[in-house]
């Protein structure tokens, strides 16, 4: 074992066992307090999903329909045709101290879907598939960013698990052995130091 | 920072994300090829919000993990035109699970 049997080594290793168990116990905090966002975060999507299947399965219905009258090859060509009208936008905001996405969606400007196919020769039913769709879009990009966060919180628990490990089972046991040895070894080389002291005396009386 | 939305269905259901806009959607019926385009994606620069029928997303071997994994982009589930029960909890179930250690009813 290679630690300088000093009262200062002693001092600075138990300050150092001061500050590992302080760090440990915020981590646990912090761990707790991450699981709790966690489980917050996650309670939000269930309804959101189940918003998303009941849209979806509306604009199914209307987008049946609409096949019905209009043929599938006919709904094929006007999809070929329709311009690219969304994309995501993506912003950071902090949540104990991690950085979580908040996903927008975003319309391109000029993406009007009006343009894209002519209201003669459709059916009102693609207007409903494309309207319940579009708002279906808006809500899976609500479940994204519930899924998105939670993957990031979930991503930093995991960092302070392992760092509150490694401080329980490796640093603050080492420190507490380092300290163990070094009070041994200055107790037994004050013991070596009185016995000298009381043999010098004794030669000298005798 | 902009991001893209792709989504990977039935040939039904990605004309009907095209008819609303969403203009990048691949047509697949081969999971391999489904799981190619996530790694493809997750390679590249942009972020992507990738929308995957679940029933492609369930064909695809080990997907809550390869789904958990992915950095660059966020997989979600929906249900195909056939109704097949959503699993878009499944990936955030995973998740948590792998967090906090237990699994959560969501």
């Amino acid at each position: 074992m290679s630690v300088n049997v000093t009262r200062m080594e002693l001092l600075r290793l138990k300050r150092l066992l001061g500050i590992a168990e302080r760090a440990k116990s915020l981590l646990e905090e912090k761990r707790t307090i991450l699981a709790m966002e966690i489980l917050s975060t996650i309670s939000r999507a269930r309804g959101l999903i189940d918003e998303m299947e009941i849209k979806l399965r509306k604009a199914y219905q209307s987008f049946s329909l609409a096949e019905a009258t209009m043929g599938r090859s006919g709904l094929l060509g006007l999809a070929i045709k329709t311009p690219t009208r969304f994309r995501i936008e993506i912003d950071r905001r902090r949540i104990m101290g991690v950085e979580t996405p908040v996903f927008n969606l975003v319309e391109e400007a000029g993406g009007e879907r009006r343009a894209s196919y002519s209201l003669i020769g459709t059916t009102t039913y693609l207007d409903e598939a494309v309207s319940m769709m579009e708002d279906t879009l808006k809500v899976m990009v609500k479940v994204a960013e519930i899924e998105a966060t939670v993957k990031a919180l979930a991503a930093e628990l995991e960092k302070i698990k392992r760092r509150v490990n490694a401080l329980e089972h490796i640093v603050i046991p080492r420190l507490r052995r380092d300290i163990a040895f070094i009070e041994f070894r200055l107790e037994e080389m004050e013991r070596e130091h009185l016995f000298r002291i009381e043999r010098i005396v004794g030669e000298q009386q005798s | 920072m902009p991001g893209r939305i792709i989504v990977i269905a039935d040939e039904e259901t990605c004309t009907l994300f095209r008819l609303a806009g969403v203009g990048e959607t691949y047509s697949v019926v081969d999971p391999n090829e489904a799981r190619r385009i996530l790694e493809q994606f997750e390679k590249g620069e942009d972020y992507v919000l990738a929308l995957i029928s679940d029933k492609i997303a369930s064909s695809i071997d080990g997907f809550e993990e390869l789904a958990v994994n992915l950095k660059m982009v966020t997989p979600i589930t929906f249900p195909d035109r056939r109704g097949i029960p959503a699993k878009a909890t499944d990936t955030l179930r995973e998740i948590v699970k792998r967090a906090i250690g237990f699994e959560v009813a969501i």
